[in-house]
């Protein structure tokens, strides 16, 4: 197929278009180009279907499209019988039911009723909506699944790796697929609305298909890298401005492989007695209530938090971090150690500070030990995160 | 929608079934068609298939002769009665109009 006479074309004209593409094929064939094969990768009326035309002298050829889904051999050769003796001669098909004809003289359209080809097309959209159900409902369960863990339990989301990839498959996989299928229904539909009144646009010009698929096409690529983009740089947010001086985050020299007592893994976080206690203290305290030993700080808050916290690291000598594996934390880096936007959550008690952190590997607990931090600077912190609030 | 404001067969319809009422293949039946209407009404290869196939599903016709690829269809007792009843109706049409044409007169 890829020697030299032989040309492959994307399809850009919906296949419900049959009088667009048989126009389209005309005019290729006065160019010296004769539509010879349509193939498609997968099943389906709209997904990425080639033309392969072949090369001879161009000639003027009237060509026909209709969408006819054969029963079994058997009907497939009685319709091909009938079309043939009608004058038409085959070209091609495809699976799916796309059959391209030709004729050298004018001929009878094949479809010459209008209610005829609209129950035609009312198959073709169902069968393409049926399509849609499936794969768009795993990808919805795929996307929303940890996403609704966000509202119902804000500890478990953060715990979940799910969160980080989703974004990017959904806009990759599921937008544009669901907007084209959605556009090849209201395609169909508008047609079909057309045919029950009776009109069928004969010389349909096909360039306005080309454009306007074109166009969509264009408009899904830039929403793919649009999010694509955006969820790089939400994921990455290594670099984050604080205090004036733009610091790595700790999280990118952490490997997270170990942890103070908290497990490594989803379930290991779901199912650890640490981490039970962790979120049993949270649920209590999500409201920011706080007793003499102990507070939690909420995620939206923790940022508030952190502001003071870092403070008094910067300017605390005896301040020792650890994280269970030896990492060195003296640098001045980690005094403003700061990991992606909003994942992280803050416990402080009277002796230390315990950072809750998630990277891309999972999560795990930094203590920051040698402060008497909280008894210090918690009416402070409170009145800032009160500030906040209202 | 022509099916609707007819409130029974749409034209193709009515005249492929009367072209069924000698046994008949697919081409023969367009041939017919074009014939008895003196070429004002002509079927589609792509129209007439589906019309076969959806009549044939629903026993108005019947397949009588198959020789792999060409079939025989003719008319089955419910197709007569539908014929024959969509024609009185049209002819009841007919005489109810010329009715009322005389009274205008």
């Amino acid at each position: 197929m890829s020697d030299k006479t032989t040309v492959k074309k994307n399809c850009y004209i919906p296949v419900y278009e049959t009088e667009a593409l048989a126009n389209y094929f005309s005019d290729m064939a006065q160019q010296g180009l004769f539509i010879f094969e349509l193939y498609n990768k997968s099943s389906g009326y709209n997904k990425s279907i080639k033309f392969v035309f072949r090369k001879y002298t161009p000639r003027h050829l009237y060509y026909c499209v209709d969408l006819f889904e054969p029963k079994d051999i058997q009907s497939f050769s009685e319709y091909l019988e009938i079309c043939e003796a009608s004058g038409w001669k085959y070209v091609c098909s495809m699976e799916g039911g796309i059959f391209v004809f030709y004729s050298e003289t004018p001929q009878i359209p094949l479809q010459t009723d209008c209610d005829t080809e609209a129950e035609c097309l009312k198959k073709v959209s169902r069968r393409n909506l049926i399509d849609l159900v499936w794969p768009v409902l795993l990808l919805l369960i795929f996307a929303f699944n940890p996403l609704f863990d966000y509202f119902t339990n804000p500890l478990s989301f953060y715990g979940s790796d799910m969160r980080s990839p989703t974004y990017p498959l959904f806009c990759i996989f599921c937008l544009p697929f669901v907007f084209r299928k959605i556009g090849f229904y209201v395609g169909c539909q508008k047609k079909i609305k057309l045919l029950h009144k009776n009109i069928r646009p004969m010389d349909n010009p096909y360039q306005k298909s080309i454009r306007t698929s074109l166009l969509f096409k264009w408009y899904s690529v830039c929403l793919v890298c649009l999010f694509t983009v955006s969820s790089v740089f939400s994921l990455s947010g290594l670099f984050v401005q604080r205090s004036g001086h733009e610091i790595p985050a700790y999280a990118s020299k952490i490997t997270a492989q170990t942890s103070l007592d908290i497990g490594q893994t989803n379930n290991d976080f779901y199912h650890n007695p640490a981490s039970v206690f962790i979120k049993r203290q949270y649920e209590l305290y999500q409201h920011w209530g706080a007793n003499e030993e102990s507070c939690f700080f909420e995620v939206e808050y923790a940022d508030c938090a952190f502001d003071f916290i870092a403070k008094d690291i910067y300017n605390h000598e005896n301040a020792t971090f650890s994280d269970g594996k030896g990492t060195d934390f003296s640098t001045e880096e980690c005094k403003y150690l700061k990991i992606t936007q909003g994942k992280y959550i803050i416990r402080t008690d009277s002796a230390s500070v315990i950072i809750l952190l998630r990277d891309k590997k999972g999560f795990y607990e930094l203590r920051i030990s040698g402060l008497s931090l909280f008894s210090e600077n918690k009416d402070r912190i409170f009145a800032a995160i009160s500030d906040r609030a209202d | 929608m022509a099916r609707v404001q007819l409130q029974g067969l749409s034209e193709p319809m009515f005249y492929l079934l009367l072209a069924l009422r000698t046994p008949q293949y697919g081409y023969s039946i367009m041939r017919i068609v074009t014939q008895i209407s003196n070429g004002r009404v002509t079927i589609g290869a792509g129209t007439l298939y589906a019309l076969l196939s959806r009549f044939e599903s629903e026993k108005i016709i019947q397949n009588i002769e198959n020789d792999g690829r060409r079939k025989t269809y003719s008319l089955t007792a419910k197709g007569q009665e539908i014929l024959v009843g969509e024609y009185n109706r049209l002819k009841a049409m007919i005489s109810d109009a010329d009715n009322c044409g005389r009274g205008h007169k």
